[in-house]
């Protein structure tokens, strides 16, 4: 392989992980709904479960990398807390080690075989069902992030051969820190610490390097490959962010415990690595094997009782995102299901909290901007669709568990209100960016912005009709009233006045108002639901 | 912002708000409109006229005072409101909840 196809390799492998990375990240927010979730949360409770999951993991996906991003995936989907995500990650170091023993694990050829699966499953058009597209995109995404790594480890598997790595490895050997700093660079470079530690098992077997020196190698490997999920995801922000951290802390710190031990050993003269073999009778690769296995069973065990103090830790370091905080529940909590009543009316504030944000989509807008937004109207409308989807799925959730029949209508029209709110949200993200598209004209900027105060107004009055009182519901269904006459009288005016307005600003005008129109009925379509109980016949309320 | 309390009948209070009330104007003057407002005894006219500026925040400092005096069953109105302000209050459908009058002499004969 030419210096040029080597690069091309490693590049497009990148590519193809970064792709594979960003795409599960997408189909796992869709998947894991609360069913898949509680199984989740019943795993990782308990401490056994939680380390075979993680072996599991480990072995079979063969990187911790893939590991720790599809961890990540699931802790910004709020399937599983960092807390109980950082153990399973620790056992999962562990587990890719089984396969360095291994060794017989061809991941390219089985990644060969996911992809014939999904393309015919995309030639059955089940990428297209409701119930499996997200099913059939994720493994998509797991395909390509695992050619993505075939490619990048084909990419460097060369390495072993080029006589410059050779001469390289005759001018370092037996100086601990250039070892170190050579199987750390391997290891940013293949993306994995376990093919490195394979590499330099094959290279200890065919004599290339001395048992010593290669133990130093896979000490370097393992800190390269904590490096590079570290920068891997120094794109993320917040919680996600907190496992690549704990990632690099976790290979740190085992290769640190690793290397105290093995000096203090060698120094009490109880180990001598050059005649291990021989005193052992077991094969040097074998025992590098072994010492690359016990350093991560090392830092999973030396971490157990640390786990409180490191997430901690994690949570000043990259503490959770303001985007974060409005997408997670603040009222529903992990057993609120249990009792559907009162789960009803937590459901209520966590949708009073997402309508809270909605002014805040206008505030760009506003003739005079009364507040500096901390998260950007576009980050604001997802995270509040991610809290209304969560909430749609609790919803879910308690219908399976209702018996009684009063309880299930209810829940009905919760998912009613759900909806709607997630309508409003999209319509308001359109008339916001008609909205922008009005503040240079000078026939239609004032019409604009006291149509966004309008909405701003009954947006801002909209948690509390939610939550509060009568007075508050009747007082905005009654300025909520409909608007079709007074847009069309507002639309008509405007024509009439102004004899220079341009097709684009009619045009404008006509979208302007139509959604002005669809928000407001929105607006009243919600309200509808949130008191049809107790409001039978909602009138108006004129004081 | 400036705040003026007036009786152009003995039982009517007018309430006079002058400038703009957007977030630094209703800062301003809610406190002591709000306590005098709520706890007036007598219909109450909330005059416009001299309101240049009307933000979603003004709207609704007047909607939560006519909501106070809607509980004790006291009469509201806004009046002579200038034409932006006007629009702003027919756009965001409080001239729904608040009778509005283009004069102060239409508000009295209604209060009356």
């Amino acid at each position: 392989m030419s210096p040029i196809e080597l690069f091309a390799s490693i590049f497009a492998g990148l590519g193809l992980f970064f792709i594979g990375i960003k795409q599960l990240g997408a189909h796992m927010k869709e998947l894991t709904g609360r069913r898949f979730r509680r199984m989740l949360a019943g795993v990782t409770r308990n401490p056994i479960s939680t380390a075979c999951l993680g072996l599991v993991a480990g072995a079979v996906t063969q990187s911790t990398t893939a590991v720790t991003f599809i961890t990540t995936s699931l802790i910004s989907s709020g399937a599983l807390p960092v807390k109980r995500a950082t153990p399973l990650l620790s056992w999962a170091n562990l587990g890719t080690t089984l396969l360095v023993l291994l060794a017989t694990f061809d991941i390219q050829i089985a990644v060969y075989f996911l992809l014939g699966m999904i393309g015919l499953a995309f030639y059955f058009d089940l990428d297209r069902s409701t119930r499996l597209r997200h099913v059939v995109g994720s493994l998509l995404a797991i395909a390509l992030l695992f050619l993505g790594l075939a490619l990048i480890k084909a990419g460097a598997g060369p390495l072993r051969e080029s006589s410059m790595v050779n001469q390289v490895l005759a001018l370092i050997s037996g100086t601990p820190i250039l070892l170190i700093l050579l199987g750390a660079i391997l290891s940013l470079v293949a993306q994995s610490s376990t093919t490195v530690a394979a590499v330099a098992a094959a290279m200890v077997f065919s004599g290339l390097l001395n048992l010593p020196d290669a133990v130093e190698v896979v000490v370097g490997a393992n800190i390269g490959s904590g490096i590079s999920v570290l920068l891997l995801g120094s794109g993320l922000k917040g919680t996600p962010r907190q496992l690549s951290i704990f990632q690099c802390q976790f290979k740190i710190f085992s290769a640190f415990l690793f290397l105290t031990l093995l000096w203090s050993l060698k120094a009490a003269g109880w180990i001598e690595l050059a005649t291990l073999p021989a005193a052992t009778g077991l094969s040097a690769s074998l025992l590098l094997a072994f010492a690359f296995m016990s350093m991560q069973a090392l830092g999973a065990l030396g971490e157990l009782p640390l786990n409180g103090v490191i997430c901690r830790l994690l949570d000043k370091i990259s503490p959770p995102t303001k985007e974060e905080a409005i997408a997670s529940f603040q009222y529903l909590y992990e057993h609120a299901a249990d009792d559907p009543s009162t789960a009803v009316e937590l459901v209520q504030l966590e949708q009073a909290r997402a309508a809270g944000h909605l002014p805040d989509l206008l505030e760009p807008h506003r003739e005079a901007p009364e507040k500096e937004l901390e998260v950007a109207p576009a980050d604001l409308a997802t995270s509040c669709r991610t809290l209304l989807s969560t909430v749609s799925g609790f919803l879910d959730e308690l219908t399976e568990r209702s018996p009684s029949h009063s309880i299930i209508l209810i829940i009905n029209r919760e998912h009613t209100v759900n909806s709607h709110l997630m309508s409003l949200i999209d319509s308001l993200q359109t008339f916001a960016d008609q909205a922008a598209t009005t503040h240079e004209s000078p026939v239609l900027a004032r019409p604009a912005f006291l149509l966004v105060e309008g909405l701003h107004l009954m947006l801002s009055m909209l948690p509390q009709a939610l939550t509060g009182d009568e007075t508050d519901w009747a007082m905005l269904q009654t300025i909520s009233a409909d608007r079709a006459s007074q847009m069309e009288d507002l639309r008509l005016r405007i024509l009439n006045e102004q004899q220079t307005i341009s097709a684009q600003e009619q045009r404008a005008l006509f979208q302007l108002t139509s959604l002005f129109e669809r928000l407001v009925w929105l607006i009243r379509q919600i309200l509808g639901q949130v008191r049809s109980s107790t409001h039978p016949a909602a009138g108006t309320s004129t004081i | 912002m400036q705040l003026s309390f007036e009786h152009p009948e003995p039982q009517i209070l007018q309430v006079i708000l002058d400038g703009r009330l957007d977030i630094i104007g209703a800062n301003e003057i809610d406190m002591r409109f709000n306590t005098t407002v709520s706890s007036s005894q007598e219909p109450v006219l909330i005059d416009l006229d001299k309101t240049s500026f009307m933000s979603s925040i003004g709207i609704r400092l007047l909607l939560g005072a006519a909501q106070a005096l809607k509980r004790k069953d006291i009469y509201c109105a806004i009046v002579r409101p200038q034409k932006p302000v006007k629009e702003a209050l027919r756009l965001s459908g409080l001239d729904q909840a608040i009778p509005v009058f283009d004069t102060l002499e239409a508000g009295i004969e209604a209060a009356t």
